[in-house]
């Protein structure tokens, strides 16, 4: 009966003790006992957990500040609208000193091949995707211009680029075929894109052809003014003895596989 | 009338036995033999029906937060230590000490992971890397990705990192390896599987400092969705040797970027 005048008074339930206050909607009472919040085996359990969605959860504001427990690993989570995440993990989305751009417009990769095969970059892709919470594509760092992806605070950056091939060469093939990611970087509007660093992601490749997806990645540190462009040139090379022509590639649209992520380690 | 028989229900229990419990197990402080430190169960029914949350009262932004700007108490309000609210703008679940709010959950550092690999051996060129659960927190082996939390030991699950939330990754390799002297390929390298598919292969020009060691340091950049598992190996390029070593003096790290 005190509860449950407490609750009409006040709205609030107030659970092992009679300390009651209007900013509370449940109190449990001081002590050495603690609370066991719910839990689940595994997190495919967790409400809107749909394996479809690209963060394996569907969006649900009303859920917003779940908390469950997942014997799975041992730690709680928490729900922030658009996934479940480890409550002391931040959740990337609000991470505030980090873009992860996807690719907005993708790139043809034409390709000969007399023997040793050679594919150029008819240019290079643009990285102005919309935001996606979901898909974890999020511009805290401002970098997105019109046309550009320009650094707007001067620091010490970790630059994370991957991009995905597609199509490719047709039928019989053996040998290698490399696929390199070159980051270059325009320090001023005035001066020319220079090489930061160029990656070798590699497929060796016997008898099978190389039609298919392949991925290229790698992170790098780099001091970056004010007003730097960044840009990634894809290039495909090959040695490759061919039974097909050689054909041209694309580039993956897809956020999972090509991206640009710029984290601000340190601001000058 | 519910709400009535309800309250009741919570009454009679927390005159029997000072506990309240939202749980349809029977006797939820059996297993500890009367010396049950919990307060409060909330269980779930069964996960095949469906799993509820516990929902945190929350608030818009940092400045809806109670007792904080003008209304901040100059003298702690012990009653209010603990008190959670979540805030929306931020994501942050936060705490109320009786005076200040700050964040509850996160550990804004606490986001790498460092493994140390098994020897490894191979005679075809490639390897799936062996990584020890082991941790040695003044030896900079730690877990707080909880990568390998209750993760066995053997494999397939001792080559496997499992990832916890989706988001990008920066993994950091740095594999020593060891072979016979001069036959080592001037490129060496490792590839990352996420699922078994394998999803980047980086090659490195190494360094050859002492005619039989090796040493590559790579990082990937990768993004991978809760509940995939990240597995690695290490290759060599064609036309070098494909027997070697990898040695245990070889680290795995895994920072959550975002």
């Amino acid at each position: 009966m005190i509860l449950f005048f407490q609750y009409s008074a006040y709205s609030q339930v107030v659970i092992g003790s009679d300390i009651s206050s209007v900013k509370n909607i449940v109190k449990i009472q001081d002590g050495t006992r603690g609370v066991i919040l719910p839990f689940a085996n595994i997190y495919t359990s967790f409400p809107k957990y749909n394996a479809a969605a690209t963060d394996v959860f569907d969006d649900y504001p009303n859920l917003v500040g779940g908390l469950i427990y997942n014997k799975n690993d041992d730690q709680y989570y928490k729900y922030d609208g658009f996934s479940w995440n480890p409550s002391r993990q931040i959740q990337g989305v609000f991470q505030p000193k980090i873009s992860r751009l996807g690719i907005s417009a993708g790139v043809a990769i034409p390709c000969i091949s007399f023997g040793i095969g050679f594919c150029f970059a008819g240019g290079t892709p643009g990285y102005l995707a919309a935001d996606n919470k979901s898909q974890v594509l999020v511009d805290n760092l401002a970098l997105k211009n019109a046309s550009t992806v320009t650094i707007k605070v001067a620091g010490i950056y970790d630059i994370g680029v991957a991009l995905g091939f597609t199509g490719g060469s047709l039928g019989f093939q053996a040998g290698i075929t490399e696929f390199k990611l070159t980051l270059q970087v325009k320090y001023t509007s005035a001066s020319d894109w220079e090489t930061v660093v160029s990656k070798t992601n590699y497929s060796i490749v016997f008898v099978i052809d190389t039609q298919g997806n392949k991925t290229s990645s790698f992170a790098q540190t780099i001091s970056l003014p004010i007003g730097a462009e960044l840009r990634v040139v894809p290039e495909i090379s090959s040695n490759a003895v061919s039974g097909g022509a050689l054909a041209a590639y694309g580039t993956d649209t897809n956020s999972v596989n090509s991206y640009i992520a710029a984290r601000l380690i340190k601001p000058y | 009338m519910k709400k009535y028989i309800f309250c009741l229900y919570l009454f009679i229990l927390n005159s029997y036995n000072a506990q309240v419990n939202f749980t349809n197990i029977p006797n939820p402080d059996s297993n500890a033999n009367g010396n049950d430190q919990v307060m409060m169960y909330m269980t779930n029914t069964s996960e095949a029906s469906g799993i509820k949350g516990f929902g945190l009262p929350a608030v818009n932004a940092d400045v809806d937060l109670p007792y904080t700007g003008i209304n901040a108490p100059s003298i702690r309000i012990e009653a209010l230590r603990g008190m959670l609210l979540f805030v929306k703008s931020t994501g942050q679940a936060m705490v109320f000490d009786g005076l200040v709010w700050s964040k509850a959950f996160e550990v804004e550092s606490d986001n790498i992971s460092r493994f140390q690999i098994n020897a490894v051996s191979t005679t075809s060129g490639s390897v799936l890397l062996p990584i020890n659960s082991l941790i040695d927190k003044p030896n900079f082996l730690a877990d707080p990705l909880r990568l390998k939390t209750n993760v066995s030991t053997v494999a397939p699950n001792l080559n496997r990192l499992y990832v916890r939330q989706t988001g990008l990754y920066r993994i950091n390799l740095n594999l020593n390896f060891t072979g016979p002297a001069g036959s080592f390929s001037n490129r060496l390298g490792a590839g990352l599987y996420i699922n078994d598919a394998q999803r980047f292969q980086l090659l490195e020009n190494t360094v050859n400092y002492d005619g039989t060691n090796r040493k590559i340091n790579l990082d990937f950049s990768v993004y991978a969705v809760q509940g995939q598992y990240i597995t690695l190996e290490a290759i060599s390029e064609i036309g070098g040797t494909t027997s070697y070593n990898v040695t245990n003096n070889s680290f795995v790290t895994v920072e959550k970027v975002l």
